[in-house]
């Protein structure tokens, strides 16, 4: 099958998509949203009750948690219309109201999209949540039925990407990807192009391609909300990279407790290979490859690397030393390409639009948009991808509504739990690779971690600093047992029993794991730490000296 | 391999391709400190002790993992690598016991050696104390978690070295620590109990259990079995063999030391089993089982063909005594060039072989076999030639001689009625019955004595149709000298023991023994003269009927009046304990006649220090030793153990008790393929952790 064949064995299947006559509903939620199940059945029940011809689509999360089930109606001839928090008794209610009598709801609805306006309800093109965002690699979440290959192939050029690039040959691949100027998601930005050159160059047979699927920021919940949303985008990617490099051998690598989303990898696996998507002779060509999923356990460290191809296989999820780096000597001892998912579902979207289109996002560094998970004292915890640029500022306050109760900010935290402390002044941030780490942070998983003015910095680094400690996989010294003098040392603090010789120690600590420990897990490690100590030493002073808790009553929070 | 040139602190150092930066600078006698490297193990990164500086190269970065290159400009003592050193160091030490006095790893530990380098006396960093209990409930090895600084040594050895991958990084809490999956114990979570953790450890983490090693060499605390046999036999080497199903080389390595492996299979007493490692885990190995069972299988004779001797040294060398001290001694000294007269007293060669020990335990074609491969080496054996004199021997020609009389003399006990005609002396008893003389044996009969002969002694007269046959010695059950095969299956055979007797006089009427009077004994020790002192039980006079009493208390060896050697207070042949020498020049004494009545393998090894001896006095090297079985390297890759623990002894299968008083038919069964293979699985394979590249304390450089 070529991808033409392939394009119209998807329009035969699924016509209905094309088919703007054809009344479309779309129940948007996490797998794990237990109304948006009964959401489904009940809009399935109704319609067949009442007799009205329709299509109920159930996809994945948009990443608004607090608004799910969100329902896209689509209704011919109109704007598509999204209602929030939709329940059975409100589905009900839509169809009535809206499907059958054309009374829109505005009550109910958050937007609309499309030419018409739609009286009394908002474009969604006009609120913040919508419009400061930039959804690359989200850009199908939400908006196609991800056990469906059709879904992916009619509404978004999906393997056009792939079929573009088997087209233009490998080094054109890897030229394609330099001119995009994207940079690995998992967390470092390492220039992608730069990396698949390095693998192409290896030596060795089978190459391989792995995939981090794995969320291992536990408030970043960026793995699942692609694989359960739109897993063809990061396969489709996968297959632009084994083809660039010449691997012939992929992984993905889940989280061993995402259900639903491996459900729906297998499942698009399978559909794949019915495409000639996957095995022999992909697209018709000579190119070859195999994918498999490869569960994997949660915790912080099997993000990094190394320690992901030590899980493979079948040894502990501990980093080694490089180089010698994966991309010559991984899997196996064989060339291994690594990248993020993030990444890969990037990679798809720039073969099908191009370099141009995607290098015009962003800033000159960091090209592209950035997924974001807004977490801790935000009124709206959402995943969200903005382009890079956006200032954390305006993500905190136009996407995550600002702070909850209506506190003032304290600090955030960016990057993950290793990522540093912004203080309250200098959210004006622009999140790019170059900015933040001349700021002394990470892009990492992403996560902007809100603490309000009740915080106090102490207690906010010994709690992560704690919970990092745990995640440490023990190997090098200086991440052990460093992490582990820190959190004593904190909690001393923490508990009115600090001297100030223990700040002294920390910093030297902190110092030591920048530069010793193996792994980018340790050498982050400090971050909070540093930051915290930097930005907000009152706290740790009145700690210390004053054996007290500078957010718990008798001093006034510090602003 | 290409050279590689690279400069490590202003020296310029050379090394091959592959090595890493601290391989080169160690070679160079240029010390970095490190405690996560191990020669023989991947290099992991962990502890930054071994960090440097490299020019054109950001950071710090460990030695051990960098591969040396040329042009590489390397300094390992600047100030930030010392300054990183000594944190890393502190904080290793700093959830480690302070107390270095009192572990038992101490002045043989790589952690304290590496401390005491860097000067890591007081700590910075906070101390704590990790607060694992102490694991003693794996047999072989203890695990002190709180001594573990995580290096990961042991780790890389189970996995990488040995493949068996039972150890893990884990974590309890704030703590990392080595473990099994789900904290099993080490039989239950498949270990092979190889001992490389061990090993490798630099600290006490994981140690050899303090009772197993205390006060004994390295080599007898490891490879007990090899080095608790008198004559050293490299048992894990041929049960290896065994495994690998080539018998003909299991039996080449016993033949290196001993030249009777089947007689051996047969009747050795086996100290190796007592000694064995596996036996801390479950049972020993049968070690002597499958020792016949390659002795057995040895159709392609590899040895034969692997035995060189060296050409005639001119020198005649008189061996006196046919037993297996002397057949040994002959055979090894036949290799050595010399030429080799045997002369026995007896009509057949093989001495308490042929005359002491039962056919039933030892078939005769077993030992005509191996006798006859002795005289193959161009041995020649004078039978029912009596040595009177040892000048007569020197008058005769022979450069030396060597002396091996054995212990032919039984004794008995001076009690009331021990001078009556018909009592039996046990030695003399069983030499009559092996030569084939009819003897006289009552229905009842007693034997005095608890050990191997007197089992023998027992079982021959049960055999012989007596009915009631009991065994009466000194000692209690548990300290009987007898091995226990032979008790046990004396006891199967119907032999009644009464342990803690001693016997007051021998009962008789109008010359005809009716039985022997015991008294109990509470406890006997011997006083500075080695006299016998018996402690006996008040009133506790009985008597055990018997129609044939038979001492079997012990034999001597019988040195003819003016053989012409100086003889010991307790009438051995007196020799320098060192060189074999007896009081005469040129002669040599070896086996039971110097040094009592023993076992079967100590007479074996015995013959040979004594041919050592010998062939140093012709000016030979001395060097007997043969390399008859194949040098291969073993597999040091062992796998997996699942059930290795678990795997119980195989025991060897004895004919009926009823039928075996029919004849003098062997008693043990023969061991099926498949057992031995099994059986040889069991083996811990303690040798391989000799093969460990030991690691070299800083001093050293």
């Amino acid at each position: 099958m070529d991808f033409k064949q392939i394009g119209a064995a998807a329009a035969s299947e699924s016509d209905h998509l094309n088919d703007g006559d054809c009344l479309k509903l779309y129940v948007v939620a996490s797998a794990d949203n237990i109304t948006a199940a009964s959401v489904f059945q009940c809009f399935q029940a109704e319609l067949d009750k009442r007799g009205v011809k329709a299509n109920v689509i159930a996809t994945g999360s948009f990443g608004y948690y607090d608004l799910e089930p969100l329902v896209l109606v689509d209704k011919p001839g109109k704007s598509t219309i999204l209602y929030h928090n939709v329940t059975p008794e409100t589905a009900a209610e839509l169809v009535n109201d809206y499907l059958i009598n054309d009374n829109p709801r505005p009550d109910m609805a958050l937007g609309s999209t499309g030419r018409d306006e739609i009286d009394d309800i908002t474009s969604i093109s006009a609120l913040p949540l919508f419009n400061l965002q930039n959804r690359i690699a989200l850009r199908n979440c939400g908006y196609i039925d991800p056990e469906n290959i059709n879904h992916y192939i009619l509404c978004g050029k999906g393997y056009g990407g792939l079929s573009r690039a088997m087209l233009m040959g490998q080094s054109d691949v890897i030229e394609e990807i330099n001119k995009s100027g994207l940079r690995g998601r998992g967390g470092a930005g390492y220039p992608v192009a730069e990396k698949w050159k390095l693998c192409r160059d290896a030596e060795g047979s089978p190459k391989w391609v792995i995939c981090n699927a794995v969320d291992t920021d536990p408030q970043a919940l960026t793995a699942r909300l692609i694989l359960e949303g739109d897993p063809h985008s990061v396969l489709e990617g996968m297959l632009i990279g084994a083809y660039a490099v010449g691997a012939s051998r992929c992984v993905i690598c889940v989280n061993a407790d995402y259900i639903a989303a491996i459900k729906r990898l297998d499942k698009a696996l399978e559909q794949m290979r019915e495409y000639s998507l996957l095995g022999d002779n992909i697209l018709g060509s000579n190119f070859s490859c195999e994918i498999e999923i490869k569960e994997v356990p949660s915790s912080l460290v099997a993000g990094e690397e190394t320690a992901l191809i030590r899980c493979l296989e079948g040894k502990q999820a501990m980093p080694y030393v490089r180089p010698p780096y994966p991309a010559v000597s991984g899997l196996y001892e064989e060339p291994t390409l690594i990248n993020n998912l993030e990444t890969m579902a990037n990679v798809s979207a720039i073969f099908q639009n191009d370099a141009e289109w995607y290098a015009a996002f962003g800033t000159e560094q960091s090209r592209g948009a950035k997924i974001i998970t807004l977490a801790g004292d935000v009124v709206h915890k959402y995943t969200v991808e903005v382009t890079f640029g956006t200032t954390l500022k305006s993500i905190i306050d136009a996407i995550g509504g600002g702070v909850s109760n209506g506190k003032k900010i304290k600090a955030v935290q960016f990057g993950g739990p290793t990522g540093a402390y912004f203080a309250a002044d200098s959210l004006d941030i622009r999140l790019d690779y170059e900015s933040v780490r001349e700021a002394g942070s990470i892009i990492g998983s992403g996560t902007v971690e809100v603490f309000d003015s009740d915080s106090c910095a102490v207690e906010m680094t010994r709690d992560v600093i704690s919970y990092l400690q745990t995640q440490s996989c023990g190997k090098c010294v200086f991440c052990r047992e460093g992490s582990y003098q820190m959190s004593d040392i904190l909690q001393d603090i923490a508990d009115g029993k600090g001297e100030p010789k223990d700040l002294d120690m920390l910093t030297e600590l902190g110092e030591a794991m920048k530069i010793g420990c193996i792994c980018s897990l340790g050498r982050t490690l400090p971050n909070p730490v540093l930051s915290s100590m930097r930005l907000f030493d009152s706290d740790y002073a009145v700690h210390i000296k004053e054996k007290r808790c500078p957010s718990n009553g008798q001093l006034s929070p510090v602003d | 391999m290409e050279t590689v040139k690279l400069n490590i602190d202003g020296r310029d150092v050379e090394t091959q391709e592959g090595k890493s930066v601290l391989e080169a600078a160690l070679e160079a006698g240029i010390y970095i400190p490190y405690l996560c490297h191990h020669p023989d193990l991947s290099p992991n990164g962990a502890c930054r002790l071994c960090i440097v500086e490299i020019e054109g190269v950001e950071g710090l970065p460990t030695s051990c993992t960098t591969p040396a290159a040329d042009g590489m400009v390397v300094r390992t003592k600047t100030e930030k690598v010392e300054h990183m050193r000594r944190l890393a160091m502190e904080l290793m030490l700093a959830g480690h016991p302070a107390d270095c006095g009192s572990c038992n790893k101490y002045l043989n530990c790589e952690l304290q050696s590496v401390k005491q380098y860097l000067g890591c006396e007081d700590l910075s960093v906070r101390r704590r104390s990790k607060l694992f209990p102490l694991n003693m409930g794996n047999p072989l090895f203890f695990h002190d978690p709180n001594k573990c600084i995580a290096c990961g040594r042991c780790v890389r050895a189970c996995h990488e070295l040995r493949g068996v991958g039972v150890l893990f990084y884990k974590k309890r809490g704030k703590e990392t620590y080595i473990g099994t999956a789900d904290d099993q114990s080490l039989a239950d979570s498949s270990c092979r109990f190889c001992g490389a953790c061990a090993e490798v450890c630099p600290t006490g983490a994981i140690q050899d259990k303090e009772e197993l090693v205390k006060g004994k060499k390295r080599k007898m605390a490891l490879i007990p079995c090899r080095y608790t046999c008198p004559a050293e036999i490299d048992v894990p080497r041929y049960i290896r063999f065994i495994r690998e199903k080539d018998y003909s080389a299991a039996t080449a390595v016993v033949r290196e030391k001993a030249p009777f492996p089947r007689v051996l299979g047969y009747v050795c007493d086996h100290p190796c089993e007592a000694v064995c490692r596996r036996g801390e885990i479950n049972q020993p190995i049968s070690i002597r089982e499958l020792k016949r069972f390659a002795a057995e299988h040895d159709e392609a004779r590899s040895w034969a063909g692997n035995s060189t001797k060296k050409p005639p040294t001119g020198k005649k060398v008189a061996v006196v005594g046919s037993g297996p001290a002397g057949l040994t001694g002959a055979y090894y000294l036949s290799n050595q060039g010399h030429a080799i007269t045997v002369f026995e007293a007896l009509p057949l060669a093989g001495g308490m072989m042929r005359y002491g020990i039962p056919q039933y335990r030892l078939p005769r074609d077993v030992l005509d076999g191996e006798i006859r491969d002795i005289e193959n080496t161009g041995v020649e054996i004078k039978t029912g030639t009596r040595i009177e004199s040892v000048d007569r021997l020197f008058a005769e020609g022979y450069d030396a001689v060597l002396v091996a009389l054995g212990t032919h003399e039984g004794q008995k006990l001076s009690i009331p009625g021990a001078d009556i005609d018909d009592i039996l002396i046990g030695i003399d008893f069983l030499r009559d019955v092996n030569i084939g003389e009819k003897v006289a044996i009552g229905k009842r009969v007693v034997v005095l004595g608890g050990g191997n002969v007197a089992f023998d002694c027992a079982r021959v007269a049960r055999r012989l149709g007596a009915e009631q046959v009991h065994i009466a010695c000194l000692e209690c059950r548990d300290d009987m000298p007898a091995a226990g095969d032979e008790i046990d299956q004396g006891e199967e055979e119907g032999i009644a023991i009464h342990p803690s007797r001693t016997p007051t006089r021998i009962l008789s009427d109008n010359g005809s023994i009716t039985g022997v009077e015991f008294l109990d004994v509470e406890s006997f020790s011997f006083d500075e003269d080695k006299n016998l002192e018996i402690e006996v039980r008040q009133n506790s006079q009985h008597v055990l009927e018997a129609d044939t009493v038979i001492f079997a208390i012990g034999q001597r060896p019988e040195v003819p009046d003016g053989f012409g050697l100086d003889i010991t207070a307790g009438r051995l042949i007196e020799v320098d304990t060192y060189t074999f020498d007896t009081s005469r020049e040129g002669v040599f004494a070896a086996g039971d006649a110097v040094n009592g009545t023993s076992s079967l393998i100590s007479a074996i090894a015995s013959g040979r220090k004594g041919a050592v001896a010998l062939d140093r006095f012709l000016e030979g090297s001395g060097n007997i030793d043969e390399k008859l079985a194949p040098q291969s390297e073993p597999e040091k890759c062992l796998g997996p153990g699942e059930g290795f623990a678990t795997m119980n002894r195989h025991e060897v299968s004895c004919i009926l008790p009823r039928e075996r008083l029919e004849s003098f038919c062997a008693v043990a069964g023969d061991m099926e393929e498949e057992a031995a293979d099994y059986e040889s699985k069991r083996c811990l394979q303690c040798d391989l952790r000799l093969k460990i590249t030991p690691v070299k304390f800083w001093g050293n450089y």
